[in-house]
């Protein structure tokens, strides 16, 4: 008992669903929903949302055929040793670039707003070596500092954007439901962005005990980021409109600024608003670095993590300066979320289950029986 | 005083074949045990005549100090001196009969055993017992007589309380094994002694109650204790250090507490208790970090203003942490987010001093901790003195001096008086250094800075176990049962359950409230029915 | 691994060292509370390409402290090409470093707001930077926004707050309207460039926030009075409390408003006209009269609200009028009415909305006042 047993509770899986899905691109997201969706954004963000959870079932169903083994372990028996492991090293490639893109779009919006002077490597390399912290703790380190940060970034962020609701004007979602096709089809190639993060299940289901279990929690994870998202965007749809929230980068954080409590201890949350949203951050970086680390040392074939953990580093870091800047940076992130995060998220899942269920691998039917 | 089961313990250590047997005589005995024990001044070789004809010749050894002298003369020296010789033994049974005569029938005290080594007689001695050596028999009789100068049951002076029971440990194992039996009468409380030190022999107990605490875990802790291999063990301080799980935390692992109540509720809720001698501090494994922020009052008092207090210690947790740095960053980094008003008068007041902030904090925080450590130390009189001097060097003369602006002054003494309000010294002890990295980091990167120290301080604390418990759970490990006793005390009967995760028997209470109602029911109704008697 | 660990520690001391990059300390800091944006004049120029004066209003921290009499805040001024340059320039001139996070009210001269150009500028580049806080208020002062900062106020000692607190008080009368700057950005972005901003007007040792400036399609195209303006906080809906006065038996009756609500419904739609009803409804009390004259009366009261519905549907038209011919633009709401219920109408005036709003809207006024208190005597 006194080993780390590396297992996760479902309660903890649906806190890795939620803290790596809500990230850095939380204050962007609702620009790019009303700027696709218009006032209606909200209501085709849940939509989508719940289309999530049935892909998300998918890659359970998928984890459930093999308990006890995670992505890098269960592709090999699929399709072969060789191939598997170079499909592992592409998604490593693909959540490498991921974390660092988390990573450069934080630098850029702590440097607006927090540390406008403060060079970015400093910036980036104190965040990652923070992560590097917690991931080297392994993965129940992760699922623990997940599930403890989670009130802490909730409890106080619902509390601020409570305390605009003054500056909202319900109107402003009206008129409803109007022309709402090409509303759907506008909004679909921007969510993978924002949901990103159910491909992470593939590799932290495998920590379970039982991954039969996943399925409440996943869903439960997933309704809560639905949730969370129709919110940010109802609430910038109804504090500036429909037609200024493309305006501007980031609306939640305009909204956040705009707040003004006098008598408060606290004017102005801003700065309590981004400080919150560095743990959101950290949360999502670590999430994806683990799988890094872990996989990579599945790949070599070797028992512990930890050693790959600091090298890892160098990649990131690398990878989060190559960005020119935020223009750069969102084009980048544009091609990535909308061709590639598809296919990891939707398209490999469901043809490695196809596979799977055609040449009757996997060990679902003795756990069956 | 019980000693047998240590002695066996000690028996166990030492090769049986190596130690050295006694002999029939006397004088080789007593030669060997004083070449042994030699040019130690306190042993008292006390040589005496038993019988009729003063033949048997005994001696008594003991260390000076350690044994109660009116026991030995009165039930071993008067007994055998005295009443033995009032009754005349056979003296062809005699030299048969003599040992069993004295082992069983002259000496009226409860603790007595016989051993035939001088090794484990000199262990005896060194440890309080008396021996008693008779001419031409071999084998030895140790005499428990222990009684050296003791402490009595006193107020634990680091918690006390205002309501609750006021007994704490003391320096006395033995008394400190009976308080916490006096509270659990209970043949499941299992109490485990080893003794532990290579040369201070000290008397180490294991408590827990058998069907509670979960097997793995006292087997854990004795593995632990056993692997110590030490010279001497003075304080329970280094029991800690030797059986952590990581010793280059700065947040305790274990929890130590001089109260016998607070032993006995960790008993109830699963966890094990080392008891050290010589100490009054007890060790509690596996701990929590919720269990710091625990007083024993809390649960002697009705739960709401419980819950409420003990918010109010979570809040100075907070404080304590990060007063200091959140004024570093708040006005070297972020003043938009506090009110104009303040800001300005913030501003006001720092203006003239010469040092940035981070600076100002730390001449203050270590000002302040050079104050509390040269307080502890000084007896009370001149305590008061430092208090005298330190209210002025930090309250008035740096601020009239400038080199400290009043702001600052006024978070100092908030963050501590928030650290005294942690009712764990070593926990508290913990923030007190993070506090400084954290002044560090706020004073590096901002609020950014502070952020991720936070984070990493987290994330250590999520690294961290204790005896195989997560240190941060129930707020980790999910378990929404034992929220209960966390933040908030609920009222007792709504916690039913046990709150550890680890234990074996969850079930702690079974709740009373409807068979109360039921019986005022009842009342009620019979009162009814009396008057309706009545009416006819 | 441990040589590793010492790079670390030395890569991290070295930080920790030469660090402290964004360290500013609080009293580093000038704390700009106000900020007036002029159009430079050509005596006010120092080059040629100068085209904004901007000034600055902070308080001396120091004359704070002691709270003495005299003056406790300083005025800047500078010129420059742009508005971050004016910004940074005054860098040259201050030991200290200027702070916008404080900043609570933005005075934009009157010649800035006529000049669509330079305004739509002011409007990015404040809207962009980070520091400033969109909280503030911002007024449009009918001349030169620097001379703002010239009125030592009897009442308060800084000046920016004073100005702030006037504002706050809105909410007591509706001469007063105050318009935060995110709300002045959205309105710009919803309504097509057109909004109403406060107007702010200097005494000698006092300033008045009275009458509101109206915009245009980012240009200033002419003022509401004041007692205009309680008239337009009706039909826009943002009256949040006040007085109206009617004449009854030849007394004055003042009644006080705590809650005002308009209401936009659309009527019919016909021959390419479109019929839409304003409907006021207001309650509050009477507190005035005249001694030994019963008021507390039904019949008394309801005539009383005759009259005074007579009285807002009266001025509600003159300002929808007002809206209507002489200014030609719709800040009353109707757009947002329409865009938000009526969509499909909508649709056929969202081209060259303000002439459609000019020609074919049919405005009706209808209210409903209700006295509930007559204050303590009968």
């Amino acid at each position: 008992m006194i080993k780390n047993n590396d297992i996760i509770s479902p309660y903890q899986i649906s806190m890795i669903v939620i803290m790596t899905m809500i990230g850095a691109s939380a204050f962007h997201f609702v620009h790019d929903a009303v700027a696709r969706s218009g006032n209606d954004g909200w209501i085709v963000v849940g939509i989508y949302g719940l289309l999530n959870i049935v892909a998300a079932w998918l890659l359970i169903s998928l984890n459930v055929r093999f308990p006890g083994k995670t992505f890098p372990e269960y592709i090999q028996e699929i399709i072969g040793v060789i191939p598997g492991k170079i499909v592992t090293i592409i998604f490593i490639a693909y959540i490498a670039i991921i974390t660092a893109y988390e990573v450069r779009e934080f630098t850029e919006v702590a440097k607006m707003f927090l540390l406008p002077r403060t060079p970015t490597e400093i910036i980036m390399l104190t965040l990652i070596l923070t992560c590097v912290y917690v991931v080297r703790g392994g993965v129940e380190c992760v699922g623990r500092i997940v599930e403890i940060t989670f009130p802490l970034v909730f409890i106080p962020f619902f509390l601020i954007l409570l305390a605009g609701i003054t500056n909202l004007e319900l109107t402003n979602i009206f008129p409803l439901f109007r022309d709402m096709p090409n509303k759907f089809i506008n909004m679909a190639p921007d969510i993978p962005h924002a949901f990103f993060g159910i491909e992470y299940l593939l590799f932290y289901i495998g920590f379970m005990g039982k991954p039969q279990k996943a399925y409440k929690p996943v869903t439960l994870g997933l309704l809560f980021v639905t949730g969370f998202y129709v919110l940010i965007t109802f609430i910038g749809i109804t504090a500036f409109g429909a037609d200024a929230v493309p305006k501007y980068i980031w609306p939640l954080l305009s909204y956040i600024r705009d707040i003004n409590i006098p008598g408060l201890f606290l004017e102005r949350l801003d700065g309590v608003a981004l400080a919150i949203w560095v743990i959101t951050v950290f949360t999502t970086i670590i999430t994806g670095y683990f799988i890094i680390s872990y996989s990579f040392s599945k790949v070599i074939g070797t028992k512990e993590h930890k050693q790959y953990v600091l090298p890892m580093v160098t990649v990131i870091f690398y990878l989060a300066l190559q960005p020119d800047g935020l223009a750069q940076l969102y084009d980048w992130g544009n091609i990535m979320f909308k061709y590639v995060s598809g296919v990891f998220m939707y398209l490999l899942p469901i043809l490695l289950l196809i596979i799977t269920v055609i040449g009757k691998r996997g060990g679902s039917r003795n756990e069956k029986a | 005083m019980g000693l047998f089961t240590r002695r066996k313990l000690a028996e166990e250590k030492k090769d049986e074949s190596q130690k050295i047997k006694s002999s029939k005589s006397l004088s080789e005995n007593i030669g060997l045990v004083k070449k042994y024990l030699k040019d130690c001044d306190d042993i008292v070789y006390k040589e005496f005549r038993v019988g009729l004809e003063q033949k048997l010749e005994f001696t008594l050894v003991y260390t000076d100090g350690m044994i109660d002298r009116d026991f030995i003369v009165d039930s071993v020296l008067g007994e055998l001196m005295i009443h033995a010789r009032e009754v005349p033994p056979d003296p062809p049974q005699l030299k048969d009969k003599l040992f069993e005569l004295v082992r069983y029938g002259a000496i009226p005290s409860v603790e007595i055993k016989e051993i035939d080594n001088l090794d484990d007689a000199v262990l005896a001695i060194l440890t309080g017992d008396v021996i008693l050596f008779m001419d031409g028999i071999e084998k030895l009789l140790v005499i428990g007589a222990k009684g050296w100068p003791t402490r009595g049951v006193s107020e634990p002076s680091t918690e006390s309380v205002i309501k609750g029971p006021r007994d704490g440990f003391t320096e006395t194992y033995r008394f400190n094994t009976a308080l916490v039996r006096r509270r659990i009468r209970d043949p499941k409380l299992k109490l485990k002694q080893m003794q532990i030190g290579r040369r201070s022999c000290t008397d180490i107990g294991i408590m827990y109650i058998e069907d509670i605490a979960m097997e793995s875990l006292v087997e854990e802790v004795q593995r632990r204790l056993k692997t110590i291999d030490i010279d001497a063990i003075l304080e329970s301080g280094y029991i800690e250090e030797l059986i952590e799980d990581n010793s280059f935390s700065l947040f305790p692992q274990v929890k130590f507490t001089e109260r016998p109540d607070k032993v006995a509720a960790a008993l109830l809720e699963g966890r094990v208790v080392i008891m050290v001698d010589n100490t009054p501090f007890a060790i509690i494994v596996p701990v929590t970090v919720t269990s710091f922020f625990q007083a024993a009052e809390d649960y002697y008092i009705r739960w709401l203003p419980a819950t409420i207090l003990r918010l109010l210690r979570y809040i100075a947790g907070v404080v304590t942490l990060i007063a200091p740095a959140t004024y570093i960053a708040v006005t070297a980094y972020h003043p938009g987010i506090l009110p104009s008003e303040l800001v300005l008068s913030i501003a006001a007041a720092r203006e003239g001093v010469p040092f940035p902030a981070v600076i100002e904090a730390l001449i203050m925080e270590i000002t302040f901790e050079l104050l509390r450590e040269a307080g502890v130390r000084l007896p009370v009189l001149i305590g008061g003195v430092v208090g005298i001097v330190g209210g002025l060097v930090i309250g008035q003369a740096a601020v009239e001096a400038g080199i400290v602006s009043p702001i600052m002054v006024i978070i100092v003494a908030v963050t501590a008086i928030a650290s005294f309000s942690i009712p764990d010294y070593a926990f508290s002890n913990a923030f007190r250094l993070f506090r400084f990295l954290l002044i560090f980091s706020a004073g590096f990167l901002g609020l950014y800075g502070m952020i991720l120290m936070i984070l990493l301080i987290l994330g250590h604390m999520a690294k961290l176990k204790s005896f195989g418990v997560p240190y941060l759970s129930p707020f980790v490990s999910f378990v929404s049962s034992d929220m209960k006793d966390t933040v908030p005390r609920l009222p007792l009967f709504l916690m039913r359950k046990r709150p550890l995760q680890t234990v074996r028997d969850k079930i702690r209470l079974v709740n009373n409230r409807h068979l109360i109602n039921q019986l005022e029911a009842d009342a009620e109704a019979s009162n009814k029915r009396r008057d309706n008697s009545d009416k006819k | 691994m441990k040589r590793l660990s010492l790079f670390i520690t030395l890569i991290i001391l070295c930080t920790l060292l030469t660090g402290c990059w964004d360290k500013v300390e609080i009293d580093e800091r000038i704390f700009v509370l106000g900020i007036g944006i002029d159009k430079a004049s050509e005596e006010e120029k120092n080059q040629v390409s100068d085209r904004y004066l901007v000034s600055f209003a902070s308080p001396i921290v120091g004359a704070l402290k002691e709270g003495g009499d005299g003056k406790v805040f300083d005025t800047y001024n500078t010129a420059g090409e742009t508005f971050t340059i004016c910004l940074t320039q005054m860098l040259s001139r201050l030991e200290q470093k200027l702070s916008f996070e404080h900043t609570r009210v933005l005075i934009l001269g009157e010649n800035l707001v006529k000049d669509e150009r330079l305004f739509r500028e002011i409007l990015d580049s404040v809207g962009r930077a980070h520091e400033f806080h969109k909280s503030m208020y911002v007024f449009v002062v009918p001349d030169k926004a620097h001379e703002i900062f010239n009125v030592e106020p009897r009442y308060s000692k800084l000046l920016a707050m004073y100005i702030a607190g006037i504002a706050d008080n809105e909410i007591y009368s509706a001469r007063i309207s105050k318009m935060a700057a995110h709300e002045m950005y959205n309105k710009l972005l919803n309504q097509d460039g057109s909004v109403m901003i406060p107007r702010l007007m200097a005494h000698k040792d006092e300033v008045k926030v009275a009458g509101l400036a109206v915009i245009k399609d980012y240009k200033l195209i002419g003022y509401i009075s004041e007692e205009e303006n309680i008239y337009t906080s009706w039909v826009t809906n943002e009256a949040e409390g006040g007085i109206i006065t009617t004449k009854y038996n030849d007394i004055s009756i003042p009644f006080r408003y705590n809650e005002f609500k308009r209401k936009i419904k659309l009527d019919k739609v016909e021959n390419n006209k479109i019929y839409i009803t304003l409907s006021m409804e207001t309650e509050g009390e009477v507190e005035e009269y005249i001694w030994n004259k019963q008021l507390l009366e039904q019949e008394n009261i309801h005539k009383m609200e005759k009259q005074l519905e007579k009285e807002v549907v009266e001025q509600s038209e003159k300002i929808v009028k007002k809206f209507k011919d002489e200014l030609q633009v719709d800040l009353i709401g109707i757009r947002d009415y329409l865009k938000k219920f009526q969509p499909d109408v909508y649709q056929t005036v969202k081209s060259k909305y303000n002439e459609r709003f000019r020609d074919d809207i049919v405005i009706n006024v209808t209210a409903d006042v209700k006295i509930r208190r007559v204050g303590l005597l009968e």
